[in-house]
């Protein structure tokens, strides 16, 4: 009897690990230039 | 630095807290998350531990055993008085903030006062807590023995600078009955957190430069005008979800559900719903400590939706006393009251989604992307954005 893969966890497992790749990728490759700047939340303001 | 998500000092400090209460049983969770919280906060700005700690500790505390002691039955009238004027007083103190944004204690030794306001950036939100605080006890007429429960409630790290807004006794009672930190408590926390850092650092930041690239345009037309009213509605959106997000998540590592900011808001098919569901934390505020003791929708649905347009300019003002502020709170009263003497009533979510359904959905959420247009730095910048529609 084969048993039936946990499908919401691989999909969460998919999720977070595309979400790491892209967030590394963006701090790495775009925030390290110097002119580029992460502006502070928006709702801080106020 | 600042007490601020996007801090490393914070964020590393915040981390030790996390740690510590990971390590010390869970009786102490209220003196590790309290000591963790003003070293964090003291650390990264002395100013923002001194005036909040300081208007919890020598005003909200003191005022709320005052108020206790007076009688409900004998001297309701004095009572309401008094908690009036101590609202008046912390609405005083952050309406003062907002008009000059150049508030500093004087014995900090900061003389440029404008380049430290970011010290107090936090006051807006900790309003919301400070009255919840007084609306709780006066209206239940109950003191607190201590004050350590307050200054928590006050410096909780994870919302101290925008929300989500915690309601007292919920927090309370999370904080009584503290619970060891566990595997799926930590898991949850970890991926809301780095969600909501996702959403910060990728989506926001995309849709930010998107819009700013083509409102820096000298003219435009109009498919740039509408790239640029969706790129700034995804951006509100992603910036401030996601804050909500590591919010909750770090909530969650020390040991305080915070409730849910968003749900769905794109789902709409009316601003009043759209309402339920953007800044839930928010709307729930306005509803329970202005709408309803104003009268809420009891005097029918027009003079109930004119108590909402007015709460929607109110909440416009508290973003900031300018016209494009109030502006933008009269466009959502303004259809809030139409909504509301129209007797329009939401598609029910999990109904049937016909043609009503997805034209209620575009219009509703047209409206909201127009109106954050209001948000653009000048009122020249929306004139452009809205003449490149023009023909």
């Amino acid at each position: 009897m084969s048993r039936k893969p946990n499908t919401g966890s691989l999909i969460l497992t998919v999720k977070w690990s595309a979400m790491i790749v892209a967030l590394l990728w963006t701090l790495v490759y775009r925030l390290s230039e110097e002119s580029s700047r992460l502006p502070e939340f928006v709702y801080v303001n106020f | 630095m600042s007490p601020s998500l996007l801090s490393p000092a914070f964020l590393a400090l915040i981390a030790i807290v996390v740690m510590a209460r990971a390590l010390i049983p869970a009786r102490y969770s209220l003196s590790v998350g309290l000591i963790g919280a003003m070293a964090a906060i003291g650390i990264t700005s002395p100013n923002t531990l001194l005036t909040i700690g300081g208007v919890s500790l020598l005003y909200l505390y003191p005022v709320h055993l005052v108020l206790s002691r007076i009688s409900k039955d004998e001297h309701a009238r004095l009572r309401s008085i008094c908690f009036g004027l101590a609202i008046a007083g912390l609405v005083g103190m952050m309406v003062a903030f907002k008009l000059y944004q150049r508030f500093s204690l004087p014995f900090s030794g900061v003389s440029s006062v404008g380049a430290d306001a970011v010290a107090l950036f936090g006051f807006s939100y900790f309003l919301f807590r400070a009255i919840n605080f007084l609306y709780v006890h006066h209206a239940l007429g109950s003191s607190e023995k201590q004050p350590w429960t307050l200054l928590y409630f006050s410096l909780f790290p994870s919302t101290l600078t925008s929300g989500p807004i915690q309601k007292y006794l919920d927090f309370r009672k999370q904080i009584a009955t503290p619970q060891a930190l566990t595997r799926a408590d930590a898991s949850e926390g970890l991926y809301r957190i780095s969600r909501g850092y996702f959403r910060k650092i990728c989506l926001a930041y995309v849709t930010n430069e998107v819009a700013t690239a083509y409102v820096g345009l000298s003219e435009l037309v109009a498919w740039q005008s509408v790239l640029i009213i969706i790129a700034l509605y995804l951006f509100f959106y992603f910036d401030f979800a996601g804050y909500s997000d590591i919010a909750i998540g770090f909530g969650l590592l020390l040991g305080v559900r915070v409730p849910e900011n968003f749900r769905q808001p794109f789902m709409a098919t009316s601003l009043t719903e759209f309402w339920r569901h953007w800044h839930i934390t928010l709307g729930d505020w306005l509803r329970d400590h202005v709408f309803i003791p104003l009268g809420g929708m009891r005097a029918g649905h027009l003079k109930g939706g004119a108590l909402a347009a007015l709460v929607m300019v109110l909440c416009g003002l508290w973003h900031g006393i300018t016209w494009p502020f109030f502006m933008w709170g009269a466009w959502h009263g303004g259809h809030l009251l139409l909504e509301s003497v129209m007797g329009l009533r939401p598609v029910p979510r999990g109904a049937a989604r016909g043609a009503r359904y997805w034209s209620l959905l575009g219009w509703t959420n047209m409206r909201v992307a127009f109106g954050a247009l209001l948000f653009l730095p000048t009122l020249d910048d929306v004139a452009k954005v809205l003449k490149g529609f023009a023909p």
